[in-house]
């Protein structure tokens, strides 16, 4: 036997050295998997926020909204699931590096596999109502709400003729919002549409929905005569 | 016990590396059968790549055996064993790389029989020149390696003298094959460069 291979061997006995048991390498190759998975399904409700907030604008306003200055147009923009999504996904991409196989693909196939990934996953989510889920559960948070009004106040321009703002009860006609500056309007929803139909203002029911965008005419600082009635997000 | 090993070692000599992987997790004190195996080979490829002292590269292959030795179990059949333990020391000869904070900038020539193999095993693009000494023209071709970027010096080694095939070198240095194709092309390039620089 040669010298090293008996050192070698001295030293493992003399310093007791062990071979590491399976199940721990069992166990990092599942952590690795685990939060792969874990990451891919959160960037896909990511990406699926993502569109939920862009499937929120409403684009046939925007040509109102000139007046507006350019950077007001940004508060549209989904900066925060944009970043949690690239976040996730960078993760995912180093993740997947460190399995077995993984670098066994180029970086740009990796790259693309997972963004489509995510975009279908994103995808399937928007269907199966996970972004509501996830905005209806964050709402209560201090820093999605401000977020969420920021985003609401884009659209609230009473002097433009829109209003925007959380359904709080409707009597007699008359619908009272609260604006994203907590301001409370009452709208008067006497022949105003919904979707495309005359809403039932006498009978006394709040529409489907929790927000609202109103266009019409802004009576005073607290009452608006609505046209039309815009559901953002249903119950 | 060391009539023991000797014994198996001799029987076991005829027996794939996966095998004996088997054997030694069932037997740790077989491991020699691998250490014996492949010393040699891990000693000149971590002088190689690392341009270390043979002292150092003995301390950095003790070290790279202790790792295999602990990992046993990590090795996946599936897989070339050689590739896995060319990984692991590729692994050592970086992390102490890196503990020394720079790159040696002299190389130990020593070896000239390195520089020497390594000339015949170079493709013609890189076009030496024939006329000049052997022995001198393998001096400059391991100082000229010497001077390259590690990633690049290493894939050099691992293709023309360790002989290793775009594959087994992709799963050493876990990168994609293209990859190392197109560094193995570079690494061609820079090297040429190096040599012209130092003619």
């Amino acid at each position: 036997m040669s010298n090293i291979a008996k050192k070698i061997l001295e030293k493992i006995e003399k310093e007791k050295i062990k071979i590491i048991p399976k199940w721990r390498f069992i166990l990092f190759r599942g952590f690795v998997w685990t939060a792969l998975v874990i990451a891919m399904l959160l960037s896909a409700v990511a990406v699926s926020m993502v569109m939920l907030q862009i499937c929120d604008i409403d684009w046939d306003l925007i040509p109102r909204m000139v007046a507006k200055p350019p950077f007001e147009f940004f508060r549209l923009v989904p900066y925060f699931w944009l970043i949690i999504a690239a976040v996730l996904f960078v993760f995912a991409y180093f993740d997947f590096r460190k399995t077995r196989k993984g670098y066994k693909y180029g970086g740009e196939v990796v790259v693309i596999f997972s963004i489509l990934l995510s975009l279908i996953g994103g995808t399937v989510m928007y269907f199966v109502h996970a972004p509501h889920m996830t905005d209806e559960f964050l709402s209560d948070m201090p820093f999605f709400r401000e977020m969420d009004e920021g985003r609401q106040g884009f659209w609230h321009d009473p002097e433009g003729g829109m209003i925007s703002g959380a359904v709080i009860s409707v009597k007699d006609g008359v619908l009272i919002i609260q604006d994203p500056g907590r301001h409370e309007w009452n709208v008067d929803v006497l022949n105003a549409e919904m979707n495309g139909t005359v809403y039932p203002a006498d009978s006394r029911k709040a529409p489907p929905c929790v927000f609202v965008r109103v266009m019409g005419n802004s009576v005073d600082g607290s009452h608006f005569v609505a046209r039309e009635i815009r559901c953002k997000r249903d119950f | 016990m060391y009539n023991y090993i000797m014994t198996q070692t001799v029987s076991l000599k005829f027996r794939s590396d996966a095998e004996i992987v088997k054997f030694v997790l069932a037997d740790s004190a077989l491991f020699g059968v691998l250490v014996e195996r492949y010393e040699q080979k891990l000693k000149r490829y971590i002088m190689r790549i690392g341009i270390l002292d043979d002292r150092t590269a003995e301390d950095l292959l003790q070290e790279v055996f202790i790792k295999i030795y602990q990992n046993l179990n990590d090795f996946d059949p599936g897989f070339s064993f050689s590739s896995w333990i060319y990984r692991i020391t590729h692994n050592v000869v970086v992390s102490h790389l890196r503990k020394m904070n720079s790159l040696p900038k002299v190389v130990s020539i020593d070896d000239e029989d390195t520089g020497g193999s390594f000339i015949e095993k170079l493709p013609g693009d890189v076009d030496l020149p024939q006329e000049i000494d052997r022995k001198h023209l393998s001096k400059k071709v391991l100082s000229a390696l010497s001077e390259l970027a590690e990633d690049y010096r290493e894939v050099l080694v691992l293709f023309y003298i360790e002989e290793k095939s775009y594959k087994e070198i992709s799963d050493i240095l876990r990168r994609p094959i293209n990859t190392v194709s197109s560094m193995i092309n570079r690494a061609k390039v820079k090297l040429k460069d190096k040599l012209q620089a130092i003619n």
